[in-house]
């Protein structure tokens, strides 16, 4: 067994076009090694000291969210918090301190679990996975991207750069909500994102994704029908009844296929309320964790 | 003077700094590692066992199986449980060992020069098992086709311990009834979730003696169970507990005691004289250690319409699993509590314990009260809605007060304060000023606190639970104080304390230090205590059943009373050992007549304040006040510490601790799936009220505490629930997904 603990991009690479995957912060990996769910790889090459992956920046109206990035970093990035701001709730959600000054965004996605918590705010904000070999990076929409649970479309040499994501219009909010059993340290029972974009009162645009009811995390399909009608009581029940009729959840020792789907309709309906809130100019504060009083603070936003 | 103030623990610093040794942290130079098998069969004949190649591993010292056990057997009341599992043994053992009857028997000792090599080892064990039908769970191994777990036990069936009591005429008291509330309740398990897994460190001591350093409950008793299975005299085996990281109850049966014991055996029979250790990891600890009692009750109570009760019938049923623990004595706590505190003129109650190839059901803080409390409490709660009658009120009419006869037909021990603590919980609790209308809550963490979906509630429940082991156990504790002084001095200026009770984390340690600082008139920093080494200190009991506090104290006023006598007559230093013997109790009588089962009891109440989102079934708890009479305080803070603990401790036993056992394996062994309650999820605030109605019998009139808050939270809980909701609830953990479903079922929300 080998560790290679890279500080460039190109030793990452290298590493990992000689057969070597990649570990960021191991809270996924390890972890799964330890309780036997996974036999750690043979080469192993550390992305954790690689600083161009540890950066989120706006370039011409996109945002590009290092893989390197932690959750602890989202949570508290100005850029995240402000302009996307689903990410940043769900980036409070993961585990403890401990797991969220480690683990990163780039962690979550690759690992492909359908529970992951970053995995559905990123898909109703349109981001793209950058995959990267030495030979060059293409972009793959998670939709693409995530083909069932723990498989990616990613081949074995691709490192994630980066996630890509247009910079929303104004008049825009996302939200994530989680139901969990306990507030920290948990995983998503269910979970839902919402992007929405309001002209007045009215949508303009909706997206909405959900968490744990489905092999990969999965998109809500035909929301365009709400566009143009007012972001209402009516409006986010047409979104709840959509969220349950697509979800295709399963029973297991965390909760039964039936509560599954009628909580993922809560869910789909609270994410898409607070989103409007946000996209009508109001402030949800981003939950770090709202248990503990931590986060509600603005100064705690960098 | 040194009783009452929040005296720090002196164990505190090193503990929250990382520096006190607990038994597993402990590392001896030339240290081999001891692994247990298991055998992960539920039920199973072993037919071939082949250790040859796992011997053949490199850096592997022995393997050791039923074949090198002297004594096959142990158990804390009853010797059941084979040592280890295996088609050849030694004929001393009543207890058939070619069977595994859960999937924690243990199969086979690896020592060996690390883990990793134990670990090889371990894997290359070869061995065949030929299935035998599954007995999962209470309604399996009652069926009439059941196989027969346990052949060598008297009852010759699964239902093998049986209580009874026969009090009154139940029939009459149903006949003149004007109304009967009645309810099956389904109990469930409950892990004790400890911080410090098991451990052993086991070597041969100066003396020649087997030792043991581990953490327990009960030094002396780890050592009997140690030295039957070795086939020694007591005096050749030590047993020394270091620090220890949380029990229970969970700590009072052997986990790695006897296996390391038997591994330093093998070691000293080979020659070898070398310190070994064995650490379970989290699951192994889950799988291998014994649980809350899963059950079921069913209940009738038969009552008049002003709320009196006339009459309780009851039948439980505990699933003690594959061997008996401390089944017997679990069943006997819920047979005196299944029907409450209350003056009951007439009662037939049937209490059984079943055993399955289930993990054991053993002791945990409350020993059975929990369970019984659960019922008594959920029916009185019923008889206060079909009555109309205020829950508290209801209690008021119904409770045990000094004179009464208690449930098993004589006059209860003197000391009854329930009623002062019903009234003092109620107060605290506001319980007559109405509940203020919705508390917005966060169901979760990701929205902000709404009241739109949800409902609140509070409820009512308390509870008695006995002190000491009763039931006829012929208890005692033992202590010695050593007063010693400046030569010519005519007072000591200071005492050694020797004293075996174990300190679990409860503060044990702090308190007898502070009853010998009285009970000496010295100050508190000039006892010098020696605790919890067989070899320096006689018998205190287990830190169990509430009791230690109050037998130890006992304990130590004789002893202080005796070395103050040896310094009056001029001894230098002077010596006073005493041994605590408590007023007798009896065993249940098997046809239920009247028996004095207990010499104490504790009382408490509680009040609890809740919100539930009725859309995802998500319980907050706002408020708690428990009400104990604890006689008389020792140690202010360690006493709140006992309370609250408790009450988060059954915060997870009724909200979120779900263990689930499919065909007889627990499927959950971590804290990622065994869900305790997190600081994010505990009551908002919990408020201590303190009662010190003096147990004319305690030490200083203390009372046994630290079990009894722990038992009415589930029924309260339940209470807040049906308050809010209209729902009763005759199961638990109450999960989002069980509340919801009962919801769904109902018209309070769509
Ligand atoms: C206690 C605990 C609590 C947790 N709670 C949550 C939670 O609430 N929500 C949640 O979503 N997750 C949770 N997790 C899971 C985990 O922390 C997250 O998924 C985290 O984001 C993983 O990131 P990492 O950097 O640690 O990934 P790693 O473990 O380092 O890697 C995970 C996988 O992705 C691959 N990988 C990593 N980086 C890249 C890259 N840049 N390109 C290609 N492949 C890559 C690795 O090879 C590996 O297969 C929890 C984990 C723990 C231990």
């Amino acid at each position: 067994m080998t560790l290679t603990i890279a500080t460039s991009l190109d030793e990452v690479l290298s590493a990992m076009a000689n057969g070597a995957r990649p570990i960021a912060g191991g809270t996924d990996l390890v972890v799964g090694a330890r309780q036997g769910k996974v036999t750690l790889p043979a080469d192993l090459v550390a992305i954790d000291r690689v600083t161009e992956l540890a950066t989120v920046a706006t370039n011409d109206g996109t945002i590009r969210i290092g893989a390197g990035v932690t959750h602890a970093d989202l949570l508290t990035n100005d850029i995240v918090v402000r302009q996307l701001t689903s990410i940043a709730d769900a980036a409070a959600l993961v585990g403890s301190p401990a797991t969220r000054n480690v683990g990163t965004i780039g962690g979550n996605v690759m690992n492909g679990s359908p529970a992951m918590d970053t995995g559905a705010p990123l898909m109703v904000l349109g981001a793209n996975a950058a995959l990267t070999t030495p030979s060059g990076t293409r972009e793959v929409a998670l939709a693409d991207l995530w083909t069932g649970p723990g498989q990616t479309s990613a081949n074995a040499d691709e490192l994630c750069t980066a996630l890509v994501l247009p910079q929303p219009p104004q008049s825009s909010g996302s939200a994530y909500v989680r139901l969990e059993y306990r507030r920290a340290m948990e995983i998503a029972v269910v979970g839902a994102a919402a992007a929405v974009t309001l002209d007045g009162d009215s949508i303009s645009s909706v997206k909405v994704a959900l968490t744990a009811v489905a092999p990969t995390i999965i998109e809500v399909d035909g929301l365009n029908s709400l566009v143009g009608s007012p972001a209402n009581d009516k409006a986010f029940e047409a979104i709840a009844e959509a969220a349950r009729q697509q979800a295709r959840p399963i029973s297991d020792l965390r909760a039964s296929e039936r509560y599954r789907r009628h909580t993922i309709g809560v869910m789909a309906r609270r994410a898409a309320h607070a989103a409007s809130v946000r996209a009508s100019g109001q402030t949800i504060e981003v939950p770090v964790n709202r248990a503990f009083g931590i986060g509600e603070n603005p100064e705690n936003i960098r | 003077m040194s009783l009452g103030p929040s005296i720090p623990k002196p164990d505190a610093h090193g503990k929250v700094t990382g520096d006190t040794n607990y038994a597993g942290d402990i590392d001896r130079d030339g240290q081999l590692v001891a692994k247990v098998l298991f055998t992960n069969e539920p039920h199973a004949r072993i037919t071939r066992l082949d250790t040859a190649a796992a011997e053949l591993v490199a850096g592997v010292v022995c393997v050791l199986t039923a074949a090198d056990v002297p004594v096959n057997e142990y158990g804390l009341t009853m010797f059941d449980q084979p040592v280890l599992i295996g088609p050849t043994s030694t004929a001393r053992s009543e207890v058939p060992h070619d069977v595994s009857r859960w999937e924690a028997d243990h199969l086979a000792i690896v020592v060996a020069e690390t883990s990793a090599a134990a670990d090889r080892a371990a894997a290359l064990i070869e061995v065949e098992w030929e299935q035998l039908a599954l007995v999962p769970d209470i309604d399996a191994a009652m069926a009439t086709d059941a196989p027969l777990l346990h052949p060598e036990h008297p009852a010759q069936s699964n239902v093998y311990h049986h209580l009874v009591i026969r009090k009154g005429d139940v029939a009459a008291a149903f006949a003149e009834a004007d109304l009967v509330v009645e309810g099956t309740y389904e109990l469930p398990y409950q892990e004790h979730a400890y911080l410090q897994t098991e451990a052993a460190l086991g070597y041969v001591d100066d003396e020649g003696r087997i030792t043991i350093e581990t953490a327990g409950q009960w030094t002396h008793e780890d050592r009997e169970q140690i030295a039957h299975a070795l086939g020694l005299d007591d005096e050749q085996v030590r047993v020394i507990y270091r620090a220890i990281g949380g029990a229970f109850g969970g700590k009072e049966d052997m986990s790695l005691q006897i296996v390391v014991a038997l591994a330093v055996v093998a070691l000293r029979d080979r020659g070898i004289d070398r310190p070994v250790k064995a650490v379970w990891n989290r699951e192994e600890s889950i799988v291998g250690h014994h649980k809350r009692h899963r059950g079921r009750i069913t209940t009738r109570w038969a009552a008049r319409a002003d709320g009196t009760i006339l009459g309780v019938e009851a039948t439980g049923h505990l699933d003690a699993g594959s061997y008996n623990y401390t089944s017997n004595k679990v069943l006997g706590n819920l047979h005196l509590t299944v029907a409450g505190p209350y003056e009951i003129p007439n009662a037939h109650i049937d209490s059984y314990a079943v055993y399955t190839n289930a993990v054991p059901g053993g002791a945990f803080r409350g020993f059975g009260g929990p369970q019984g409390c659960f019922v008594s409490e959920s029916q009185m709660n019923k008889l206060a809605e079909a009555t109309g009658l205020d829950p508290v009120d209801v209690r008021r009419r119904n409770t045990l007060r000094d004179g009464s006869i208690g449930i098993t037909g004589t006059e209860m021990p003197a000391g009854v304060s329930l009623p002062e603590v019903i009234d003092a919980c109620a107060d605290a609790a506001a319980w007559t000023d109405p509940l203020p209308s919705p508390q917005p809550i966060a169901a979760f963490a990701s929205l902000p606190p709404s009241t739109s979906t949800v409902r609140r509630g509070r409820g009512f429940a308390c509870a008695y639970k006995n002190i000491g082991f009763s039931f006829g156990y012929p208890e005692r504790s033992d202590a010695e104080i050593v007063l010693t002084g400046p030569d010519g001095a005519d007072e000591p200026d200071g005492a050694q304390l020797f004293l075996a009770g174990a300190d679990v984390g409860q503060g044990a340690h702090t308190a007898f230090v502070q009853m010998a600082a009285e009970a000496t008139g010295l100050p508190f920093d000039a006892i010098d205590a020696e605790f919890s080494d067989t070899a320096s200190s006689g018998d205190s009991g287990s830190a169990s059943a509430s009791r230690l506090s109050w037998m130890t104290g006992n304990a130590i006023l004789g002893a202080a009373e005796e070395a103050d006598k040896a310094w009056r007559d001029g001894a230098r230093p002077a010596r006073g050992q005493f041994r605590y013997t408590p007023p007798p109790t009896e065993p249940l009588d098997p046809d239920g007549a009247p028996s004095v089962p207990n010499f104490a009891y504790g009382y408490v109440a509680e009040a609890v304040d809740l919100s539930v989102d009725v859309e995802t079934g998500h319980i907050v708890v706002h408020d708690v006040v428990c009400a104990i009479d604890v006689g008389r305080i020792i140690n202010h803070d360690l006493v709140v510490g006992q309370v609250e603990g408790a009450v988060i401790q059954a915060h997870g036993y009724a909200l979120s601790e779900n263990l689930q056992v499919v065909d007889a394996r627990v499927m959950n062994p971590r804290f990622s799936g065994y869900l305790i309650p997190g600081i994010g999820d505990v009551p908002d605030q919990v408020r201590s009220v303190l009662l010190e109605v003096p147990d004319p019998r305690g030490p200083f009139g203390v009372r046994g505490m630290a079990e009894m808050p722990l038992m009415p939270y589930a029924p309260a809980i339940t209470a807040a629930l049906h308050d809010a909701t209209g729902l009763w609830f005759h199961e638990f953990p109450l999960t989002p997904g069980r509340v919801r479903a009962a919801l769904r079922a109902s018209t309070v929300s769509r």
